[in-house]
């Protein structure tokens, strides 16, 4: 494919399986968007180096590796330790990011629920300048 | 002496003089009589026991002064001088009897108006009953009854507290969890509205309607678990001395468009000059937020919101709603207070009582969570301040905030 052409990669790591369908539906009618989804995070690196996203959502509360661990594993990876990460979770709330400008602890957070334009305006300000 | 009384002169063995006789000498309450200058004319022995004569007789020709306190014994002549003038009598007066050493006697007394032959009156007389022990008796009675009174009420309150205490720990614990739990499935059905509106472009107005109705129900709950979680975390506060002048108008900018929409007029009355306070500043603006719209929605055509700070030194303790002490607050202290006042209908005494309970609201299904006030007396109370909310005498709500200025502080 064309580089100039190429669609913003996202890789949307979040165990609830109806709200990943969805944010892939959404996002991808929306613009020039290719969104890789994935419910089980033991698999996360995995997929990562695979599809080599432009941009990760990463839920924080998750069965067996919490959104936490992942970010240091992908820190750690050499190939993906660039990638910037958002988290997007139900444990912030908006009025604490609010004043932190969705900053906690040097990592960017989004707060649940988010609308798909929310979400979208926050991609779009962290993705990598290409 | 002897025109007076002929029983006294005459032969003490007449029939009549016999019964009397031993009346006087036998009752145990106290008898005198007297002349219309209030001289003892005759006691009995009781009554000379009780002043510490020896015999009736040494009683004869002294007045109250000679034996009571100067006021005891003014008190006493000026009822004697009103029956020498009205010749009526007054019956079971509960009299406080001061003796020169101090000692504090209670009687019940009746005087009457001594009358001679021909029915002029020549003196007074009367009876006394000493009831210092029934009266003390019942003074202990009313001071237990007091006590008791006191301490119900002050169970009562604790009882209150440990059930708001209660109720507020299982919120909290609540909170967090559900908090999670909840938002999930709201982000879901938030992008699913997302994702529909963005998959149907031609939609016609009903069903735009609909999925805006979705949208607003998702986000009324949304608005809930914020709450909730706001009541979970509001025990840490991040203190910064703030000028609650600049605090409130900047909030009061907040409500503007709030204030515009309802034609309600805000007034400032902010005493210039008020002392800084260390104030968590995100959570007393939470505070003020909540207790500004709370005024607001009780205008829905219009009115005024006033708000007033006053920095005083207190003179006394305050109390609350309940008549207790308010706790953190003494005699000399100096404080800030705010008053919100609205000029809305007031609420009920009722609903006053359970004004700060969580989940009690006076607001319709959807309009309110029952969780402001409840957060917002939760901030106060981390602030050691004081919230008290009452109907105005002249109509409307008044919302009192207090805080303590910290020594260093005050001038």
């Amino acid at each position: 494919m064309d580089e100039a052409n190429r669609k913003t990669r996202i890789f949307v790591v979040d165990d609830e399986v109806s709200f990943t369908k969805l944010v892939k539906l959404t996002l991808e009618a929306r613009g020039n968007y290719e969104v890789c989804v994935l419910n089980n995070p033991k698999l996360a690196v995995a997929t990562a180096l695979k599809f080599m996203p432009d941009i990760i959502i990463l839920d924080v509360v998750m069965p067996e590796i919490d959104g936490g661990e992942l970010y240091h594993l992908f820190k750690l990876n050499p190939n993906l330790k660039e990638i910037p990460i958002i988290f997007l979770t139900a444990i912030v709330r908006q009025s604490e990011l609010e004043k932190n400008r969705g900053m906690i602890g040097g990592s960017f957070y989004l707060a649940k629920p988010v609308s798909a334009d929310g979400l979208l305006r926050a991609i779009e300000q962290h993705l990598r300048p290409s | 002496m002897s025109s007076i009384f002929p029983f006294t002169s005459g032969d003490p063995h007449g029939a009549d003089n016999f019964l009397l006789h031993n009346l006087l000498q036998n009752l145990p309450d106290t008898i005198y009589f007297k002349d219309r200058e209030s001289r003892f004319i005759l006691i009995n022995p009781a009554l000379a026991r009780l002043f510490g004569m020896k015999s009736v007789e040494e009683a004869i020709g002294k007045t109250d002064f000679d034996i009571f306190t100067y006021e005891h014994a003014s008190s006493a002549m000026s009822d004697e001088h009103e029956i020498l003038r009205t010749g009526k009598p007054i019956v079971d007066k509960e009299e406080k009897e001061t003796w020169p050493n101090g000692t504090v006697t209670w009687v019940t007394t009746t005087k009457l108006p001594l009358r001679n032959a021909e029915n002029e009156i020549v003196g007074t007389f009367g009876m006394s009953r000493n009831v210092t022990a029934r009266k003390l008796a019942e003074d202990a009675l009313k001071q237990a009854v007091k006590d008791l009174q006191a301490s119900q009420e002050a169970l009562q309150s604790a009882h209150q507290q440990l059930v708001q205490a209660a109720k507020m720990e299982t919120v909290g614990r609540m909170a967090a969890g559900i908090a999670h739990e909840v938002q999930n499935p709201l982000q879901i059905l938030l992008i699913s509205i997302d994702y529909l509106v963005q998959r149907m472009p031609d939609r016609d107005a009903e069903l735009d309607g609909v999925l805006s109705d979705m949208r607003h129900a998702a986000e009324r709950a949304d608005t809930i678990i914020r709450g909730l979680l706001d009541f979970s975390r509001s025990d840490e506060l991040t203190l910064v001395t703030q000028d609650l002048n600049v605090l409130i108008h900047n909030t009061l900018n907040l409500v503007r468009h709030n204030l515009s929409a309802n034609h309600v007029n805000p007034v400032e009355d902010l005493e210039p000059e008020l002392p800084c306070l260390p104030l968590d500043e995100m959570k007393i603006e939470q505070v003020l937020v909540n207790l500004f719209n709370n005024a607001i929605h009780a205008m829905p055509t219009g009115g005024t919101l006033t708000v007033k700070t006053r920095s005083t030194q207190l003179t006394e303790r305050p109390r609350d709603l309940g008549a207790r002490e308010v706790a953190h607050f003494y005699p000399g202290d100096r404080v800030v207070t705010i008053d919100i006042e609205d000029t809305g209908p007031g609420i009920s005494p009722d609903a006053l009582r359970k004004i700060f309970d969580p989940f009690f609201t006076t607001k319709a299904t959807g309009k309110g969570t029952g969780l402001g006030l409840a957060i917002t007396k939760n901030i106060i109370d981390l602030h050691h301040g004081e919230i008290q909310i009452n109907n105005r005498p002249e109509g409307g709500l008044s919302c009192h905030l207090m805080f303590k200025v910290p020594k260093s502080e005050a001038p």
